[in-house]
């Protein structure tokens, strides 16, 4: 029995019995399976008695849903995919958690086994190289509120000096005022306020200020 | 003797304000020698002494990246004024420091002038004034110039620096060893004066310097000096500059308590919002245009009733023959064909004005960037279009609030395929006539046709003429300021003032001509037979005929045989040149009706029996696209000069034809 054989509800379903384990001593309980995953009774019900079909759930009183051993691996398997995907969402694109979480639970469905490893080796080599020498992030990956310092900007000297000009330089604290997609970036820098195509953002690197 | 003062300093630092407080109305606008940038000077007189003000456009420095900061350069190069006034913004005083920092160097007598420091109080800020004057080592005047506060300072140090010259008493420090090779470079150039040559020394070392050449040992140093600090000397150079505008401000700058609320960013938070900005940004174009509009509207109509009461009066005086028409037809109408967009200009100016120096513009800019980019053109590109819908002549006028040229000449190229109110009795006449049933989708058809040909049209001439636009949006936000009302006002007058002066001359002879072309040769209805007698109505159609126009529209008519267009249509069209609405009324003229309008029921039987449905909706589209109205074309000489313009009126005809054949093509294939 391998991930891919189970549909995406069966996985959601796998996921939060494992989830609610977890936290509740090693059980899950009808109820509180239904509400995590908004749906009535009876539909849940259903589900369940699929998986318990396919062997990857028990349900040895009619209140205590627990994990079999091959559930268990699968669900261990589906959380694993989950946190990788958030963990790039959240720390390499620098998306806000929250989003980063309804957006991880779509797409890790999606990812075939192929697609997910190359993720972890990319991951892997990432965390080896460039983020731990530099730390820092385009202005294009920052959000709203953030505040940074200068590093580097990229390209040629013409961009940097017509920048330095509006008293963006190396060294000046940034603040991002608006980051929405599509749309230039707004920093603050100083007392001014200043208006940045994504093109020319995305060259400017700014160390984060935790 | 006049002496020369120029006034430099960053965008949206209130410089045009205390430009206006020392000139008051007497200025001119003409642009830069060579290039489309506005350049505005002045003049005023204090205690005896007459003075020639310049104000350069605002830049944040001279390196000659864009080409208003070329122009700085240039000026300060080939012609240093006699005083240079640095005008600063104190609320933000540490980044305007680092442009007082190049011109300090040009070495020309300046003065600082700290302008709104009503608002640096508010927010906090305490700036030594007199420490500011010493490090800087020219005299410093407190200004708020909305309120023309420090004006009478400004005046006496100016006064005070003119009876004694004296140039900046600050070196501004680069690290010792750069201080060397500044020094032998100073020295192997042998020029008079000890700042004129570290000028002309840092020039060079720039890069900007391509004249003067230095000695192998010198180059061989400056290599070395780069090698040392891994940095190219040019870099050293702005370094030292940043630091000393830093030095300058942590001396002079103190926060008093903690920053007030930041209210400009608060509103930001809604007026620049991706869909709340945009609702708002709506809201204020709707007023706009209303303002301009339905305002200008009655106003305009006080006009033509006065131009006509004039010429009642004037053809009631003079006896009948060529002068009275010369006068009251060509001249008097010409005149009024001019001052009919008076209205319109003045009132576009008063909102753009007040819109420019609320700081709304920019948010304006940042908000539409996105939508217009795709269409091809730029954020402030949607004044220009909006405005064309209701006149294209101030629409023209309004491309000068954008930032390049490639984003004015585009824009204007594309804004007369916004279908004016001109051309409206046009549609009325012909959609009533022919499209009885679908009046409002025949109507709404031709506007977007409009649109689209626009859209198209903006990528093809920005991809053509000027290749892939790649220059990212790099724009400051300035703090929301209540307008400076006496600005305000001073640039709506100096807009129409230009108005009048250049197109108003070129619309008035343009009319004369075309009256001129339109009454001559004069038929001769007095060898006809007393039986033969012709209505008025009739004499006119004659007249018009035979005169040069008329030869003329027989002349081109087979060009428009593919259109279907025959000599009568392209007669209504040529004089549809003048002003969009005439084809109206010059049809009723040709088709033996007399002075008619769109709501005619008689002119519209004639049409229906003249042409065919599919005809006529394309003659709707020629109208829409082809060559613009005298008045526009006026403005667009003067705004671009000759070449655009021909250009303007060949490829609006172009398209216009191509467009109408293809609507044709499509009518006759479906209808």
């Amino acid at each position: 029995m391998k991930l891919e054989d189970l549909t995406d509800t069966q996985q959601n379903y796998l996921e939060t019995v494992y989830f609610l384990s977890e936290k509740y001593h090693g059980f899950a309980q009808l109820v509180d399976i239904a509400k995590k995953l908004n749906v009535k009774s009876p539909s849940a019900i259903e589900v369940i008695g699929r998986l318990k079909d396919m062997g990857l759930l028990e349900q040895p009183r009619r209140d205590k849903i627990i994990l079999t051993e091959m559930g268990l691996e699968l669900a261990k398997q589906l959380a694993d995919k989950h946190n990788t995907i958030l963990d790039f969402f959240v720390n390499v694109l620098r998306v806000p958690r929250a989003l980063a979480e309804e957006d991880a639970c779509k797409v890790e469905h999606a990812l075939g086994h192929l697609t997910f490893s190359r993720l972890c080796d990319f991951l892997e080599h990432l965390d080896s190289e460039s983020i731990e020498k530099d730390n820092t992030v385009p202005l294009t990956m920052m959000n709203r509120g953030e505040k940074g310092q200068l590093k580097r900007i990229i390209g040629g000297k013409g961009k940097a000096n017509r920048l330095a000009a509006m008293g963006i330089h190396e060294g000046e604290f940034i603040e991002i005022l608006q980051n929405k997609r599509g749309a230039p970036i707004m920093i603050k820098s100083g007392e001014s306020r200043i208006a940045i195509g994504r093109g020319l953002a995305t060259q400017i690197h700014v160390l984060l200020k935790e | 003797m006049t002496y020369k003062i120029a006034i430099a300093g960053n965008p949206n630092c209130g410089k045009t304000c205390l430009f206006n407080n020392l000139t008051g109305a007497r200025q001119k606008t003409g642009n830069w020698p060579g290039v489309t940038v506005e350049q505005k000077s002045g003049s005023f007189s204090y205690n005896n002494l007459d003075f020639e003000v310049i104000d350069l456009p605002g830049t944040y420095s001279i390196s000659a990246y864009s080409i208003e900061e070329k122009v700085v350069e240039k000026f300060v190069k080939e012609s240093p004024p006699d005083i240079l006034i640095n005008i600063v913004d104190a609320t933000n005083l540490k980044r305007h420091l680092y442009f007082t920092a190049q011109l300090i160097e040009i070495g020309v007598p300046m003065i600082l002038v700290l302008n709104m420091i009503d608002e640096a109080e508010k927010t906090g800020l305490k700036i030594d004034a007199e420490k500011l004057s010493t490090m800087l080592g020219i005299p410093v005047v407190k200004t708020i110039a909305r309120t023309n506060f420090g004006t009478k300072k400004l005046l006496a140090e100016i006064v005070r620096l003119i009876e004694n010259p004296s140039l900046p008493k600050t070196k501004i420090d680069y690290s010792y060893q750069l201080e060397e090779t500044i020094e032998s470079i100073r020295k192997s150039l042998n020029i008079e004066g000890e700042i004129q040559g570290r000028k002309a020394a840092l020039a060079i070392l720039e890069g900007k310097e391509t004249a003067l050449k230095i000695d192998a040992k010198t180059e061989d140093s400056i290599k070395k000096l780069e090698r040392k600090f891994n940095e190219p000397v040019i870099d050293m150079i702005e370094g030292s500059r940043y630091g000393f505008a830093n030095g300058v401000a942590r001396m002079c700058i103190k926060k008093s308590r903690a920053a007030r609320f930041d209210l400009t960013s608060k509103i930001d938070n809604y007026l620049t919002h991706p869909v709340f900005g945009l609702i708002i940004f709506g809201i204020f174009m709707w007023i706009t245009f209303q303002l301009v509009f339905t305002i200008g509207g009655p106003v305009m109509n006080l006009i033509e009733l006065g131009v006509d009461s004039v010429a009642g009066l004037v053809a009631s005086i003079l006896p009948e023959g060529f002068v009275q028409s010369l006068v009251v037809d060509g001249i008097i109408n010409g005149v009024g064909g001019v001052l009919v967009f008076l209205p319109n200009i003045l009132l576009l100016f008063l909102a753009i004005g007040f819109l420019e120096d609320t700081g709304y513009m920019a948010r304006a800019a940042f908000v539409t960037d996105n939508i217009m980019h795709k269409m091809g053109l730029h954020g402030k590109s949607f004044i220009p279009m909006l405005v064309g819908f209701g006149c294209t002549v101030p629409a023209i006028m309004a491309t000068k609030g954008l930032d390049t040229k490639k984003q004015r000449l585009v824009t204007a190229l594309v804004t007369p395929f916004m279908s004016c109110s001109a051309r409206a009795p046009v549609y009325a006449l012909f959609i009533s006539a022919f499209f009885s049933k679908n009046q409002g989708l025949i109507m709404f058809s031709i506007y977007l046709v409009g649109i689209l040909t626009a859209i198209i049209m903006a990528h093809i001439i920005g991809l053509l003429f000027f290749g892939k636009d790649k220059t990212p949006l790099l724009m400051e936000l300035p703090p929301y300021r209540l307008p400076a009302f006496k600005s305000v006002i001073t640039l709506m007058w100096m807009r129409g003032k230009m108005f009048l002066k250049k197109a108003g001359t070129i619309i008035l002879v343009a009319s004369v001509v075309s009256w001129f072309l339109l009454n001559y040769p004069k038929s001769d209805f007095s060898e006809r037979p007393a039986g033969e007698k012709l209505t008025p109505a009739e004499m006119s159609q004659a007249q018009i005929e035979n005169s040069y126009f008329g030869k003329f529209g027989k002349f081109i008519e087979p060009a428009f045989k593919p259109l279907d267009f025959d000599w009568k249509i392209s007669m209504g069209l040529i004089t549809g040149f003048a002003a969009k609405e005439v084809v109206v009324s010059t049809l009723g003229i040709i088709y033996g009706l007399g002075e008619t309008n769109e709501k005619s029921d008689n002119l519209k039987d004639i049409i229906k029996k003249e042409i065919s449905p599919v005809t006529a909706y394309s003659l709707m589209i020629f109208v829409l696209l082809y060559i613009p109205c005298l008045g526009v074309v006026s403005v667009f000489i003067k705004e671009f000069g000759f070449k655009w313009t021909s250009f303007l009126v060949f490829y609006t005809t172009v398209v216009a034809y191509v467009v109408a054949l293809l609507a044709r093509g499509i009518g006759l294939l479906f209808f």
